[in-house]
């Protein structure tokens, strides 16, 4: 993805074909990390028009010197749907208790999935600990960020991936046969 | 597990998708909620300055084909100045014994008239050109004399100063145009008393000669640039390299000195040669190293004029009252002559650039050496003998290929997505070294001012 400076610089001076320009080169991007992060699909097109919108009304903010515009439009996307998360959470407690025994995993099977069932499988992991697990293996966030981004203690994050890979140890065999067998039918 | 995790990683961290969405109307939505693009307003000075930049380009372009065209007619702008007549119509003989240079300088600001009228003045032996009479005189000049003289005495322009050598009433200078001064085969030199109807034929025939000489053109000395060829695409690249192609035209001054050497003929030398109006263009790369450092090359055009003022003395043969016929009378005559030289310089420049941009505006200044490269040169100089010579780019009092080094501030605006339009003042310094011809060691500051367009590939 190859963002010039000088579409940059035309989207500061608000000129629409460059707006569109960034908008199509970023969207399939962006799309995908709001569908890892968000809790519920049904506000994906919401969220992104939001990502989009805060991106274009604050790009003056961007500084090339401290990061590049993939990254900080990344930032903007997770900090947005971490906030939708919240704003949509469903009222009720989840079950934070995981066994810690575990069980091997045939690693075959995960190229067989799409990303589409890999999410949706993975998605079933608890929020908290899909959201720490997200930041920390794709996105490469520290621990430190983390706890800034989720308003937590860093020792909380280091839980939370802990059990999240406890999580995925115990179930990725089961599950995934289960989802192959889905997607056959 | 760290297997599961890799995959996970390698699966979404590039990742794209555009399922679960619809872009044009997600678009639709994100246009709606942003500010309105405010159309780009026509700037009346924007107009303004397109269009004198459009003219200027076209002036500047039938300027140098003009020269082109009429260098070799018009090199010579003469003036005949009386200085002294004597030999009046009672002798009717060519006073060849003339009086000294001194002589010549005390009458040169009042001519002797010695009370005889004249009307006008018309030069058959130079251009066409018609000065007004320096006395309330009018004096019809009708040629040069020429005794063959090998070595005539010629004085730089400087002050209007007067030969000081020159003891005889001779001409024994050439004129500029060497063809007109082989279509003048007949002289008029007439010792003897009166003028018959019959010569004063012949002269009318000589008058007409001189005149359809003075239309003859010569055909325009034209000359190959060598092409520009630009680098290669890199096959199989996907990443284009984010350079600027950059065009510029526009005037320049060349303004000669000599380096280090403070004689009276390095002074002299400074002192007749004039800067005049030249053309400059410039086809440039440039090539950005970092953010606001670039790499800049290409080509530079530059046809720089000089003038190199003279002044010659002549001997003329005048009548009386501009009625031919009428007394004939010989007189000392000066001729200053304005000698146009030129030079067609390719320069291959290599700088480098700083810039800052503002909102609209970008400041930035180049700097750099450049390798400069004589296509054609011709013109006129004095030699270290203080002597007149005429050159060629065979023997010009240049070395082939030289050093410059660029100072150039500039400019720009944006015009649309990719252009930018320019303007450039520039300076360099022409380092042309020792010249043999002149004993000295010369340099030259050129002075540039351009304006420019430029395409950014993105």
């Amino acid at each position: 993805m190859e963002l010039g400076i000088q579409l940059i610089e035309r989207c500061i001076a608000n000129e629409r074909a460059a707006q569109r320009q960034l908008y199509e080169i970023l969207m399939p991007y962006l799309n995908l990390i709001c569908k890892r992060y968000l809790n519920h699909t049904e506000e994906l097109q919401d969220t992104l028009q939001e990502v989009f919108i805060l991106i274009f009304k604050n790009i003056r903010q961007f500084d090339v010197q401290r990061a590049s515009f993939k990254t900080w439009a990344t930032q903007i996307a997770i900090n947005c749907c971490l906030k939708n998360n919240t704003v949509y959470q469903r009222k009720g407690t989840q079950e934070l208790i995981v066994p810690l025994h575990e069980t091997p995993v045939d690693p075959t099977i995960i190229k067989t999935l799409s990303e589409r069932d890999l999410l949706r499988w993975l998605k079933k992991m608890p929020e908290p600990y899909f959201q720490v697990f997200n930041l920390y293996v794709v996105d490469g966030f520290s621990h430190r960020e983390i706890a800034e981004l989720l308003q937590i203690d860093e020792s909380l994050s280091r839980q939370r991936l802990t059990r999240s890979r406890a999580w995925l140890k115990q179930r990725l065999p089961e599950h995934l046969q289960t989802q192959l067998h889905l997607n056959k039918l | 597990m760290h297997y599961f995790e890799e995959e996970y990683q390698k699966r979404f961290k590039e990742g794209q998708s555009t399922d679960g969405v619809a872009p044009d109307q997600l678009w639709a939505n994100i246009e709606s909620a942003l500010p309105p693009e405010e159309k780009p307003k026509r700037k009346a000075w924007l107009w303004v300055s397109l269009v004198l930049f459009l003219i200027f380009g076209i002036l500047t372009g039938a300027y140098h084909f003009y020269f082109n065209d009429k260098k070799d007619i018009n090199t010579n702008r003469e003036v005949a100045v009386i200085l002294r007549d004597e030999a009046i119509s009672n002798t009717n003989t060519v006073n060849t014994a003339a009086s000294t240079a001194d002589e010549q300088v005390h009458t040169n600001s009042s001519l002797d008239t010695t009370g005889h009228k004249a009307e006008t003045i018309i030069s058959l032996a130079g251009d066409d050109l018609v000065l007004p009479p320096p006395t309330t005189e009018d004096i019809v000049v009708l040629k040069g004399k020429r005794n063959g003289n090998s070595n005539p005495t010629t004085v730089p322009h400087k002050n209007k100063l007067i030969p000081t050598e020159n003891n005889t009433i001779t001409n024994t200078v050439a004129p500029a145009n060497k063809h007109k001064e082989k279509a003048l085969p007949i002289t008029l030199a007439k010792t003897t008393s009166g003028i018959s109807a019959e010569e004063s034929n012949t002269l009318a025939v000589v008058a007409k000669l001189a005149t359809s000489i003075n239309s003859l053109a010569l055909p325009p000395r034209k000359v190959a640039l060598p092409a520009i060829v630009l680098p290669a695409p890199v096959v199989g690249s996907t990443k284009a390299l984010p350079l600027s192609l950059e065009f510029f035209t526009g005037i320049s001054f060349w303004e000669e000195r000599s380096t280090g050497n403070d004689s009276p003929f390095a002074q002299q030398l400074d002192e007749v040669h004039k800067s005049e109006a030249g053309l400059t263009t410039a086809l440039e790369i440039r090539l950005p190293v970092s953010s606001s450092i670039d790499l800049i090359s290409g080509f530079h055009y530059t046809y720089s004029r000089t003038v190199f003022e003279y002044t010659r003395s002549w001997d003329t043969m005048i009548y009386r009252n501009n009625i031919p016929g009428a007394d004939l009378i010989n007189a000392v005559g000066l001729r200053e002559v304005k000698h146009h030289n030129s030079m067609q310089t390719l320069t291959i420049p290599l700088l480098a650039g700083w810039s800052s941009q503002g909102p609209k505006l970008q400041l930035g200044i180049n700097a750099g050496v450049g390798l400069n490269l004589i296509l054609e040169t011709a013109g006129r100089s004095l030699n270290a003998s203080g002597e007149v010579f005429t050159y060629s780019a065979a023997s010009a009092p240049y070395p082939d290929v030289y050093l410059s080094y660029h100072l150039q501030p500039h400019l720009s605006y944006p015009l649309g997505q990719q252009f930018r339009l320019h303007f450039r003042p520039g300076i360099s310094y022409q380092a042309l070294g020792e010249s043999e011809i002149y004993g000295l060691k010369r340099s030259a500051l050129r002075t540039d001012w351009s304006l420019g367009v430029s395409w950014r590939r993105e």
